[in-house]
C-alpha cells in the first residue's frame, strides 16, 4: 500500500502544477458562472437570487433572438466556404513540386500570421467608401461604390470574406499535411484502374483525408461560435454600441461582453455564457455523433 | 523521490516568483493610495494642517501629461509651496477608465479627495454617493470670486437650489471645419455666410455637381446625430424629464432633422462624420465639411504644411438663429469621504481661479468655466468654442439628477439605423422613437 | 509564334490556365492587404486615393517620419513592451506547465489518468470566451485587473497545449526513460534531463504558437489591461482605431504595421516549425 502511495503520487505531484491552473481558473470560473447566473448582480451592489430569472429575460430579449440568428447564418456560411478555400488551396500546393510549393504553402499562410484585431482593423480599412481599395477599383471599373460596413445586406459577407481570408492558411497547412500524408500506392492503384482524377477524389482522397478533415470542421465550428474580435472591430463597437447597423453583425459573445461591461449586468451575461457553453458542448458532440455513425 | 519533490517545489516556487516578478511595478501605486488614505482617515481635519497630508488627485490622461500636465502640475507645485507639508498625488486616467474608477472606488470607499469628471456622468456618481454637496462651501466664498464663472456652466453642476456638486473646470462645444480648397473649387466664396440648412445644402449640391463631397454621415452615433438635432431642437427639446419619466426629445424636429440628413446624404460620403476615413478625404481636398470639437484643430494645423486650407464656422442649424452643436463640461470636486475636505476644496477653487485659468486658456486655447479668465485671451479657437457653446445641446441633460438608463442612446442609434436603411419612414421611426425611449426610461 | 502557341498547348490545358489564374488570384488576395497597408505608411500622406491608390510605395521619407510620429506617442514603446512581457511569461508558465502534465499523460500509467484526459479534451471545446465573465469576476476579486498577472496567470493552463505536447511525447521512447531510471534518476530528473531535451523541437514549436497567440489576443486585454500602465498592442490598436482617437490613417495604417511587423518577422524566421506544428495539430488531433 505505501509503496503503491509513493509510485502514484508522483504522478499527481507533476500534474498538480497544471490542474491547480486548470481548476482556478478554468472549472471555478465555469461553476461560478453558474451560480452567478441566478443573481442579479453589478459587481458593486449585493447580488440578489432570481431564480431563472436572468435566462428567462435574455429568452425574451431581442438582441439575443438577433444574435443567434447572425450566428447560425454565419456558421453554416463560413465553415463550409473556408473549409473548401483551404481544401482547394491545399490541393493546388500539393499538385506542385520543390520550391515553388513551398513558395505558394508560405505565401498562402501569410494572412494567418495576422493578428485577428490587425486583419480586421485593415479590412475595415479596405472596405471604406471613398477611400478604400475595394471601393475604389469598384468605382474605377463603373460600378457604384458599396458600404460594406453599414449596409446590413453586406456586413455578414464582409465578415466572412476576412475570417476566410485570415483562416484559410491555417486550415490549409493541416490539409496539405493529410494529404501528403496518404501513401502513394493507392493513386497508382487506383491508376491501374483507370481511375479518373475526380474519382481519385472521391474513392481515395477524401476517406483517407477523413479524420484530419473532421478535425479543421470541428475546430472550425469551434472557433466560428465563438467569433468576437472581428466582427467588434469591423463595426467599431464599443460597450455602449455595439453590433453595427441593424445589429447585422451581432454575435453571441459581443451581447454577452456588452451586457456584462456595458450595463454591469454581470448575472445575465454569466446565464448568456452558460447557455453558449452548453450549445457549443450540443454542437460538437453532434459533430462526433455522426460522425461515430458513418 | 524525495529529490523530486523538492526541485518540483521550487520549480513551482520560481513560477509563482516569476509571475508575481511583474506584479510590483504594477500594483506600486494603488498600494500607494490605500496606504495613503488609511492614516488620513484617522487624523483629524485640524491636526491634518500640521501634520504631513497627501491629496489624491484623478483628472483625465490629457490633463496630467504633454502640456495639459506641465499646466497641471505647476498648479500642483504652486498649491504645494503655499501649502507647506501638503503633497497632491495626480494620477491622470481616460474618460471611461476614470469613470469606471470613481465607481468601483465608491464601492470600497477608497473615492481619491479631489477628481475631475464629466458633468454628464454626473448622476451616475451622485447616484453612488461619490459627490459631496459643496453649495454651503461654493456660497462661503467671496462674490467676487463667485461672479467670475459662466452661470450657464454653474447651472450645470447646480440641479437644484441648494445642491452643487462640483466647480465647473474645462468644457467643449462642436462646430463646423470648413475645406476652403474645396470650397474654391466648387466656386464657392468662403465669405458667403452658412447659417440655415437650406443655403448648406444649396452649397453641398453645388460641391457634388464640382466632383467633391458634402460631409460624412451622421447617422453612425447618437453624438454625431446630436450635433445635427441641435440645429432643430431646443433645450426643451433634448433630455429627459426624470419626473415625468419621459423623454424630452421632440418628434417633429426628429422629423425635421432626418429630412436634412436624408437630403445632404446623396451629397456626402458615407463614412461616419468623425470616422478617420472622412478626416482624410478633408485632408486630401476632397470633403468640404467636418462636425467635431477643438482638439482636431491640431490635426489640421499640422496638415497646413501639405496645403490644408481650412476654417471653422458655427454649425448651420434649421433657422438663422438656432445653430448646431453638442457641449460637455469636465466639472473637478471632492470626495464627500475625505478627511481634508477643506484643504481639498481650496485646491479646487485655487485652479478654477482666474490666474490660473487664464494661463491654461493661453496654453491650451481650452474652453473653461471662468468667463473673466477667457475673456482675456485672444484665441480664434477659444473664441469659436465660446459661440457655439452658447446655442448647443449638453450630452445628457439633466445633470446630477439621475443617471441615464444604459442603453437610452443605443435606442436612439438603433431607430437612426432602422430610418436610414428604410425600415421605417421618418414619421413612423419618430412615433417608434418616443414609444422606445419612453419605454426604456419606465423600464430602468 | 507559332513554338510558342506550341510550348503553350503542350504544357497548359484549359484546366490548367484556369487552375494558374485562381492561383494567383488567391495569392494576390492573400497578400495584397498586407502590401497595401505597407503602401499607405510609406506615401505622402494628403493625396487622395483616386490619385495614388497605393499599390506601390512613393515616399520612403514619409514612411520614416510616420514611423517617427508613432513611436514618440508615449505610450506604443510602452504597450510593446507590456506585449512582449505578457507573451514572454505565457509562453514560459504555460509551456512548464503543461510540459510536466504531458510528461504523466503521455509517459505512464496512473489511476484517474484517463478521466483527468478526458476532462483536458472537454475543456478544449469550450472556448475562453464564454468563460469569460466569471472568469473576469474572479480576476477582480483577486484584485489583479491592470495587473500583469491578470493577463497572464488565468491563460496558463492551456488544454490545448497540454493536447499537443502529450501528442509529442508519445513519441519518445521509453526504453531511454527506462534507462535513465535505472541509471538512478528522479521521476523528476527524467522529465527534466531526459523528456524536455529530447523533445526540444516540439517545446520550441509550442512556444511559437502560444507567442503568436498571446500577441494576438484582443478580448482578454481589452477587459483586463484598461489603465494605460499596462496596455498591450491590441489595445493600442484599438485606441488607434477610435475614431475618437483623432488619429490620421497614415499614423493608424504605421501603428498597424508597427504591430503585425514582429508577427511577421517570427513567421520568417521560425516559419518551418509553424507549419510543421500546424500540421501535426491536424494528423494528431
Amino acid at each position: 500500500m505505501k509503496y503503491w502511495f509513493r509510485k502514484t503520487l508522483k504522478h499527481y505531484l507533476m500534474l498538480l502544477p497544471f490542474f491547480f491552473f486548470f481548476s482556478v481558473f478554468f472549472i471555478y470560473p465555469i461553476i461560478k458562472g453558474l451560480n452567478t447566473s441566478f443573481f442579479k448582480w453589478d459587481s458593486v451592489n449585493p447580488a440578489v437570487f432570481v431564480q431563472f430569472q436572468n435566462y428567462i429575460n435574455l429568452i425574451k430579449s431581442r438582441d439575443f433572438i438577433i444574435s443567434f440568428t447572425n450566428i447560425l447564418k454565419y456558421v453554416s456560411i463560413t465553415v463550409p466556404l473556408g473549409i473548401t478555400v483551404a481544401f482547394s488551396l491545399a490541393l493546388f500546393v500539393n499538385s506542385l513540386k520543390g520550391p515553388l510549393s513551398n513558395f505558394f504553402r508560405s505565401a498562402y499562410f501569410v494572412p494567418t500570421m495576422m493578428p485577428l484585431f490587425l486583419a480586421a482593423s485593415v479590412w475595415r480599412w479596405m472596405y471604406a467608401p471613398e477611400v478604400g481599395i475595394i471601393n475604389t477599383a469598384l468605382q474605377a471599373i463603373g460600378l457604384d461604390s458599396i458600404n460594406f460596413l453599414k449596409n446590413p445586406a453586406y456586413m455578414m459577407f464582409a465578415l466572412i470574406i476576412v475570417d476566410v481570408w485570415r483562416s484559410a492558411g491555417w486550415n490549409m497547412v493541416i490539409l496539405l499535411a493529410g494529404l501528403k500524408n496518404i501513401p502513394n500506392d493507392y493513386y497508382d492503384a487506383a491508376k491501374v484502374d483507370g481511375a479518373n482524377k475526380w474519382q481519385e477524389m472521391i474513392y481515395i482522397t477524401i476517406p483517407l483525408l477523413e479524420p484530419v478533415l473532421f478535425f479543421v470542421i470541428a475546430q472550425g465550428f469551434i472557433f466560428a461560435l465563438q467569433v468576437f474580435d472581428a466582427p467588434w472591430l469591423l463595426t467599431l463597437s464599443t460597450t455602449q454600441g455595439y453590433g453595427g447597423r441593424l445589429k447585422a453583425l451581432l454575435f453571441p459573445v459581443m451581447d454577452m461582453f456588452g451586457r456584462a461591461f456595458g450595463v454591469y449586468k454581470f448575472g445575465e451575461a454569466s446565464a448568456y455564457g452558460f447557455m453558449l457553453t452548453i450549445l457549443i458542448i450540443i454542437i460538437t458532440s453532434i459533430l462526433f455523433i455522426v460522425r461515430r455513425k458513418d | 523521490m524525495k529529490k523530486s519533490i523538492q526541485v518540483l517545489l521550487s520549480i513551482i516556487i520560481l513560477g509563482a516568483l516569476l509571475l508575481s516578478a511583474c506584479a510590483p511595478q504594477a500594483l506600486a501605486p494603488e498600494v500607494a493610495a490605500t496606504e495613503a488614505a488609511a492614516p488620513e482617515a484617522a487624523a483629524t481635519e485640524a491636526a491634518a494642517e500640521a501634520q504631513p497630508v497627501t491629496l489624491e488627485f484623478w483628472t483625465f490622461s490629457d490633463y496630467a501629461s504633454d502640456a495639459g500636465g506641465d499646466m497641471m502640475k505647476t498648479f500642483i507645485s504652486e498649491f504645494e509651496a503655499a501649502h507647506p507639508g501638503v503633497t497632491i498625488n495626480i494620477t491622470g486616467k481616460g474618460g471611461d477608465e476614470l469613470n469606471t474608477g470613481i465607481v468601483t472606488s465608491a464601492a470600497s470607499g477608497t473615492i481619491p479627495d479631489i477628481y475631475m469628471g464629466t458633468t454628464s456622468q454626473g448622476a451616475l456618481f451622485t447616484g453612488i454617493n461619490a459627490m459631496a454637496n459643496v453649495y454651503d462651501r461654493w456660497m462661503a466664498m467671496p462674490e467676487d470670486y463667485r461672479s467670475q464663472f459662466d452661470p450657464n456652466m454653474i447651472s450645470e453642476v447646480t440641479p437644484v437650489d441648494g445642491e452643487m456638486y462640483a466647480m465647473p473646470f474645462t468644457g467643449y462645444a462642436t462646430f463646423l471645419y470648413r475645406n476652403l480648397t474645396v470650397l474654391k473649387a466648387a466656386g464657392i466664396d468662403p465669405a458667403t455666410p452658412v447659417n440655415t440648412w437650406d443655403e448648406w445644402l444649396a452649397q453641398m449640391k453645388q460641391i457634388k455637381e464640382a466632383g467633391f463631397l458634402g460631409m460624412g454621415s451622421f447617422y453612425n452615433d447618437w453624438w454625431d446625430f446630436t450635433n445635427i438635432y441641435s440645429g432643430a431642437a431646443t433645450d426643451d427639446e433634448w433630455g429627459i424629464d426624470f419626473d415625468a419619466k419621459t423623454t424630452k426629445m421632440s418628434p417633429e424636429k426628429y422629423i425635421e432633422t432626418i429630412k436634412f440628413l436624408e437630403a445632404a446624404k446623396e451629397y456626402g460620403t458615407e463614412n461616419g462624420d468623425q470616422d478617420q476615413a472622412t478626416t482624410d478625404l478633408f485632408l486630401s481636398d476632397r470633403l468640404a465639411f467636418i462636425v467635431t470639437g477643438p482638439w482636431m484643430d491640431p490635426t489640421f494645423t499640422a496638415a497646413k504644411e501639405n496645403g490644408l486650407d481650412y476654417d471653422y464656422v458655427l454649425i448651420p442649424g434649421a433657422t438663422p438663429d438656432n445653430k448646431g452643436g453638442v457641449r460637455g463640461t469636465e466639472f473637478v470636486t471632492i470626495s464627500p469621504a475625505t478627511a481634508n475636505a477643506d484643504l481639498a476644496w481650496e485646491f479646487v477653487t485655487y485652479i478654477c481661479d482666474e490666474p490660473q485659468l487664464l494661463r491654461w486658456s493661453e496654453a491650451l486655447g481650452r474652453f473653461n468655466g471662468n468667463q473673466k479668465a477667457m475673456a482675456q485671451v485672444e484665441n480664434s479657437l477659444l473664441k469659436i468654442t465660446i459661440d457655439a457653446a452658447a446655442s448647443s445641446l449638453l450630452e445628457r441633460p439633466p445633470h446630477f439628477t439621475t443617471a441615464y438608463p444604459g442603453n437610452y442612446y443605443q435606442v436612439l442609434q438603433d431607430n437612426l439605423a432602422q430610418i436610414t436603411s428604410g425600415v421605417f419612414t421618418p414619421e413612423d421611426g419618430a412615433a417608434d422613437l418616443i414609444t422606445q425611449l419612453n419605454a426604456t426610461i419606465a423600464g430602468n | 509564334m507559332t513554338t510558342f502557341f506550341k510550348f503553350i498547348k503542350k504544357h497548359f490545358s484549359i484546366g490548367g490556365i484556369f487552375k494558374w489564374t485562381l492561383a494567383i488570384i488567391f495569392l494576390i488576395m492573400a497578400l495584397f492587404p498586407i502590401w497595401w497597408m505597407f503602401n499607405i505608411v510609406f506615401s505622402e500622406p494628403g493625396i487622395p486615393i483616386a490619385i495614388n491608390p497605393r499599390l506601390y510605395p512613393t515616399s520612403f521619407s514619409a514612411g520614416i517620419q510616420n514611423i517617427k510620429d508613432v513611436l514618440s506617442e508615449a505610450n506604443v514603446l510602452a504597450a510593446y513592451g507590456h506585449s512582449l512581457t505578457y507573451a514572454f511569461l505565457t509562453v514560459i508558465g504555460s509551456l512548464l506547465l503543461t510540459s510536466m502534465a504531458a510528461f504523466e499523460f503521455a509517459l505512464f500509467d496512473f489511476p484517474g489518468k484517463k478521466i483527468l484526459f478526458a476532462l483536458v479534451l472537454v475543456a478544449m471545446m469550450i472556448p475562453t470566451a464564454v468563460t469569460l465573465v466569471p472568469t473576469y469576476l474572479l480576476v477582480a476579486k483577486l484584485g489583479w485587473v491592470n495587473k500583469m498577472q491578470g493577463l497572464v496567470v488565468p491563460g496558463l493552463a492551456s488544454a490545448f497545449g497540454l493536447f499537443m505536447l502529450t501528442q509529442f511525447f508519445k513519441d519518445i521512447p521509453r526504453e531511454i526513460m527506462d534507462a535513465a531510471q535505472i541509471d538512478g534518476d528522479t521521476h523528476f530528473g527524467v522529465y527534466w534531463h531526459v523528456v524536455l531535451p529530447l523533445s526540444r523541437n516540439a517545446l520550441v514549436t509550442m512556444a511559437i504558437l502560444t507567442f503568436m497567440t498571446t500577441w494576438g489576443n484582443y478580448v482578454w486585454p481589452m477587459v483586463i489591461a484598461k489603465n494605460n500602465d499596462i496596455i498591450t498592442v491590441s489595445q493600442m490598436i484599438n485606441w488607434y482605431n477610435d475614431p475618437n482617437s483623432f488619429m490620421t490613417v497614415n499614423l493608424m495604417m504605421t501603428a498597424f504595421l508597427l504591430a503585425a511587423i514582429l508577427p511577421i518577422i517570427v513567421y520568417i524566421i521560425f516559419q518551418r516549425q509553424i507549419i510543421q506544428g500546424i500540421s501535426i495539430t491536424g494528423l494528431k488531433g
